[in-house]
C-alpha cells in the first residue's frame, strides 16, 4: 500500500503563484479528480508532483519516500507516471515503439511482451496500428496510446492531465471507461479535468481547485450537489456574477 | 575504377567523421564545432603513443577512440550541460553551443600545435601499420583502404541498427522529439546524452587515426576543412539521418574525385560545394530526411 501525499504544496511560475498550500492524498485503486476552471492551477499541480515544475514550498511523499524535488525520470522510476496534457506521444515513432519507450524502466523482454498484449487487449485499435507512426493516429487513439504507454511502465500511480481535452463526446466516454479500467487494476489515478461531467462519471473523490487553492473536497456524491461545482463547470465568472447580486 | 576506389575510401573517412556529428546534432541538438578538434586530438594521441611507446595498431585505434570519446564527454560535461541548464529554449541552447564549441575547438587546436612542437604535420610511426597493396588488374587497393571502407560501411549499419532497434537508440529518438516527455518515461537525459556524445567522439577518433595512417600525416588544422565538409554532408543527407550521412559522404567524395580528375584541382571545393547548394535548392530537407512528425 503506497499513497501519494501532498502537504502544503506551492508552485510558483515566475512571480505568479499557480498552486497554493495544497494538501491531498491519493491511494491505490482510487480515482481522485481535480476539477477547476482553466488557469486554476491544475496542470501546475501535476507538474509539481512529477518534478517538471519546482515547488515553492511543501512536500510530496510517496509511501515512505520523500520525492520532493526529484527529477522527472527518478519519479517515473518509482512508479509514478504522468500522461501529459495534449497526450505528447512521440509522433515520429511507431505505436509499438511508443509503448516500448513507456517500458523503458522495465527491462525484461518477456515482461514487455506480455504487457504489450495486455495493453493491446485493453485498446485493440492500438494493435491494428502498431506499426504506424503515432503522429498519424486520431486524437482519441493518441490518448489511448498515451494511456498504454503509461501502463507499460508498470506504474502504481498514473497522473492524467486533461485526458478529455479536444476529444469528441463519444470518445470521451470511452476514454473515461479506460480510466476506470486502469484504476480497477489497482493503479491509483490522479486526474485533472476541466470537463467535470465526464470526470464525475468515474471519480471516487473530488477536489475542486480555484486560483491555485482547494475550495472544496469530498466524495463524488457530496460534491455533485454542491453549488461550488457550478464553478468547476462554468468557471469563476459565473459564480462571481451571482455573488454580486444582492 | 581506381578513382572509384579512392573516392570510396575518402567517402568512408568523411562518413565516420560525419556520423558522430549528425548523431549529436540530430538527437541532442548539439552542433559540436569542436568535433574536428576531437578528430585531430585522436591523431595526436596516436602520434604521442606510437612515438613514445611504439604501441601496436589495434591498441592505438582503441586508445584514440577512447580518448576522443572521453574528450567529447568532458566537453559535454563542462560546456554543453551548463548551456542546456541556462538556456531559455532549445534554439538559444543550440546557438550558444555552436559559439562555445568554436571556442573549444580553438583551444584544442593550440594545445595540439604546442604538443606537436609546431611541426606542421604529424603522424604515427611508420612501423605502426604496414600498408600492403593488392592489385586487381590495373587497380591498386591497399589493406588500409579495405579497412577504412569496411569500418565506414560497417559502422553505418551498426549505428543505424542501434538507433532503430536498441532500447537506448529508441530512447534517443524519443529524446530528439520531446525531451520533457522522454524524462517522464524514466529516461535519464544526462546519461543517455553522455552515451551518444561518447559514441560521437569515438567515431571522430576512429576517423582521425585512420586518416592519419592513410595519408601518413595530418596537420593540426586538418579538422577544420573536414568540419566544413561534414557540415555539408549532413545538411545534404538530412540532419540526424544515418543513411543520409552515407549518401552525402559518398556524394561529396565522388564529386571531389570527378572534379580532381578533370580539372587542375583548384576548383574542387567550389564545384563540390556548389553541387551541394544545387541539391539543397531542390530538396531543402536533404536527400534522406530523418523522421519527422506528420501530425501532432
Amino acid at each position: 500500500m503506497s499513497a501519494l501525499v501532498l502537504s502544503k504544496v506551492t508552485v510558483r511560475y515566475g512571480g505568479i503563484v499557480a498552486v497554493r498550500n495544497v494538501d491531498l492524498e491519493v491511494g491505490d485503486n482510487e480515482i481522485l479528480a481535480v476539477l477547476g476552471a482553466n488557469g486554476a492551477g491544475k496542470s501546475s499541480l501535476l507538474k509539481g508532483v512529477v518534478g517538471l515544475a519546482k515547488l515553492g514550498s511543501g512536500t510530496v511523499k510517496w509511501g515512505d519516500h520523500d520525492i520532493t524535488g526529484s527529477a522527472p525520470y527518478q519519479i517515473a522510476r518509482r512508479g509514478i507516471v504522468l500522461v501529459p496534457e495534449g497526450r505528447r506521444v512521440f509522433a515520429p515513432l511507431t505505436v509499438e515503439e511508443n509503448l516500448l519507450i513507456g517500458a523503458y524502466t522495465q527491462k525484461s523482454k518477456t515482461w514487455q511482451k506480455s504487457r504489450i498484449s495486455h495493453v493491446f487487449s485493453m485498446f485493440p485499435v492500438l494493435a491494428e496500428r502498431r506499426a504506424k507512426s503515432a503522429g498519424l493516429l486520431s486524437g482519441g487513439e493518441q490518448q489511448m496510446l498515451a494511456f498504454g504507454r503509461a501502463l507499460m511502465a508498470n506504474p502504481k500511480l498514473i497522473l492524467m492531465d486533461e485526458p478529455s481535452m479536444g476529444l469528441a463526446p463519444v470518445i470521451i466516454d470511452s476514454i473515461m471507461q479506460s480510466v476506470a479500467a486502469i484504476a480497477k487494476e489497482g493503479i491509483g489515478v490522479l486526474m485533472v479535468e476541466q470537463n467535470a461531467a465526464a470526470a464525475l462519471e468515474v471519480a471516487h473523490r473530488v477536489v475542486i481547485l480555484d486560483r491555485g487553492e482547494i475550495i472544496l473536497r469530498g466524495s463524488v456524491d457530496e460534491v455533485r450537489s454542491h453549488p461550488l461545482v457550478l464553478e468547476a463547470f462554468l468557471g469563476k465568472a459565473a459564480v462571481d456574477r451571482e455573488k454580486h447580486i444582492p | 575504377m581506381q578513382q572509384v576506389i579512392n573516392a570510396l575510401t575518402l567517402g568512408s573517412i568523411y562518413l565516420l567523421f560525419s556520423l558522430g556529428l549528425t548523431l549529436a546534432w540530430g538527437t541532442l541538438k548539439v552542433l559540436n564545432l569542436a568535433h574536428g578538434a576531437v578528430f585531430v586530438f585522436a591523431s595526436l594521441i596516436g602520434f604521442l603513443v606510437t612515438h613514445k611507446f611504439g604501441l601496436s595498431f589495434p591498441l592505438v585505434v582503441g586508445l584514440g577512440m577512447l580518448g576522443a570519446g572521453l574528450l567529447t564527454l568532458l566537453i559535454d560535461a563542462i560546456v554543453f550541460k551548463r548551456i542546456r541548464q541556462i538556456s531559455r529554449d532549445e534554439r538559444q541552447a543550440e546557438l550558444l553551443m555552436l559559439a562555445a564549441s568554436l571556442g573549444v575547438a580553438a583551444i584544442l587546436a593550440s594545445v595540439t600545435r604546442n604538443l606537436t612542437l609546431e611541426s606542421h604535420n604529424f603522424g604515427l610511426t611508420p612501423q605502426t601499420f604496414t600498408t600492403i597493396p593488392y592489385f586487381f588488374g590495373p587497380i591498386r587497393v591497399t589493406n588500409m583502404q579495405f579497412m577504412i571502407v569496411f569500418l565506414g560501411v560497417g559502422l553505418v549499419v551498426a549505428l543505424a541498427l542501434w538507433i532503430r532497434y536498441s532500447r537506448a537508440g529508441r530512447a534517443l529518438r524519443a529524446l530528439a522529439y520531446d525531451p520533457a516527455t522522454c524524462g517522464l518515461m524514466g529516461v535519464n537525459p544526462t546519461s543517455l546524452s553522455a552515451i551518444a556524445m561518447f559514441i560521437a567522439g569515438a567515431m571522430a577518433g576512429l576517423a582521425g587515426i585512420l586518416l592519419t595512417v592513410y595519408l601518413g600525416a595530418i596537420g593540426p588544422e586538418a579538422g577544420d576543412s573536414l568540419m566544413l565538409k561534414a557540415f555539408s554532408i549532413i545538411v545534404l543527407g538530412g540532419v540526424g539521418s544515418v543513411w543520409g550521412a552515407l549518401v552525402g559522404a559518398m556524394f561529396l567524395a565522388a564529386a571531389e574525385s570527378i572534379v580532381l580528375n578533370f580539372t587542375a584541382g583548384g576548383y574542387v571545393d567550389a564545384i563540390a560545394f556548389g553541387m551541394i547548394i544545387l541539391v539543397l535548392l531542390i530538396r531543402p530537407r536533404g536527400i534522406i530526411p530523418a523522421e519527422k512528425a506528420d501530425r501532432v
